[in-house]
């Protein structure tokens, strides 16, 4: 009877031993903290999460997405400005419709203006341009003084006469959709064939 | 002998822990915690003692599991408890508190047939039981309690037979003088 007893005993409730219960777990199995597995585990998951903190990082100081082109076209007109002494004024205000494609890349973005024109004269009082030729992406420097391949400082660029069709890349982006031409009449029946083109 | 088959839940439960899924492995120690616990304090005569033998114990389940074969329904108790009892002999003898001395003059004088115990209620006996000294206890546990032969408790502590019998004689003498003095102070 007593033996049964204490048995049955063996399986009450007993505070001391409920709080032990965790202090016995933990030294019983311990958690496997240090496991190799878990470890490369972890520093794997923290070499991708700098990964991607760096690179949304990255991202964010940019501004822009990395290494995806985007096309954005927009309409900027071409007005016809009589102010420059250097140009004759146009006997019409020329209202021309060109189209900026943006060109977005992992760290600067450029707007490039395509004019359709085979002679142009240009000028750099606002932007950093560069012209290349069209379809050759032979840059044309204008002189001045380039502080990269086919870049040159605004206040340096001389205006240049340069035939061929026109790509007008700055480095900025326009501040507005607006871009003012200055034409001149070179020969008869031949209007605007040399625009004269500030960035706004 | 038709032997009870083990359920479903406990065959799973080990298979879940050999796997080592950990909430296995704490599913089955808190099924049998509180049992190896009271079972560890009976023989270590405290808790303190009695936290640190069950986590060596359930290390030693978690570490053997794979070697166990579920047979019968109960049978991963029984495995449990009678790992919990060795760590507390493993423990006893570490602590050199399992000094077991022959005492035959005692055991010839002491007829252990002749203990009625029936008089006494379990609370009783507990607390004797936490007072007794190490080796009465160890043998009076593994004799009376557990079910074990003398010829079992001398391999298992590694004694004669001879001195688990008269190591239970003294187990015994102890208890009746211990809870005969008490109930004369309650008379008193």
């Amino acid at each position: 009877m007593i033996r049964q007893a204490l048995l049955e005993e063996a399986a009450n409730d007993d505070a001391a031993a409920e709080a032990a219960r965790g202090r016995v777990w933990q030294k019983a199995n311990p958690p496997k903290m240090f496991s190799l597995t878990a470890v490369l585990f972890r520093v794997a998951a923290a070499a991708i999460l700098v990964l991607l903190l760096s690179t949304a990082y990255f991202m964010w100081i940019q501004k822009e997405q990395p290494a995806t082109q985007m096309t954005q076209k927009k309409e900027i007109r071409m007005i016809a400005n009589s102010t420059d002494s250097l140009v004759k004024p146009a006997p019409n205000v020329v209202f021309q419709t060109i189209y900026r494609d943006r060109l977005v890349a992992s760290a600067i973005a450029h707007d490039t203006v395509v004019l359709q024109k085979t002679e142009v004269v240009y000028s750099t009082t606002y932007d950093t341009v560069f012209i290349e030729k069209h379809k050759t992406s032979e840059p044309l420097i204008a002189g001045g003084n380039p502080t990269d391949d086919d870049v040159f400082l605004p206040q340096t660029s001389p205006r240049k006469q340069v035939r061929g069709i026109l790509f007008w890349r700055t480095k900025t982006a326009f501040s507005s959709n607006t871009a003012t031409a200055d034409v001149r009449r070179d020969r008869k029946n031949q209007p605007f064939t040399i625009p004269v083109i500030s960035a706004q | 002998m038709q032997r009870n088959q083990p359920s479903v839940n406990e065959e799973k439960l080990i298979r879940q822990c050999k796997n080592g899924s950990r909430s296995a492995q704490r599913e089955l120690f808190d099924a049998h915690y509180r049992t190896s616990f009271r079972i560890a304090v009976r023989y270590l005569g405290n808790h303190h003692d009695a936290e640190d033998v069950v986590a060596d114990a359930f290390i030693r389940v978690f570490n053997g599991l794979h070697t166990f074969d579920v047979r019968t329904e109960g049978s991963l108790g029984r495995w449990i408890h009678t790992l919990v009892i060795n760590e507390s002999l493993r423990f006893l003898k570490r602590r050199r508190l399992l000094v077991l001395e022959e005492d035959m003059a005692l055991y010839d004088d002491y007829a252990p047939e002749s203990f009625d115990a029936s008089d006494f209620d379990a609370e009783q006996f507990k607390q004797v039981l936490v007072t007794m000294p190490a080796g009465y206890r160890t043998v009076f546990n593994l004799y009376a309690i557990e079910g074990f032969s003398h010829k079992e408790i001398a391999q298992l502590i590694g004694i004669s037979e001879t001195t688990s019998r008269s190591q239970l004689c003294k187990a015994r003498s102890f208890i009746i003088q211990r809870i005969t003095n008490n109930v004369s102070h309650e008379n008193v």
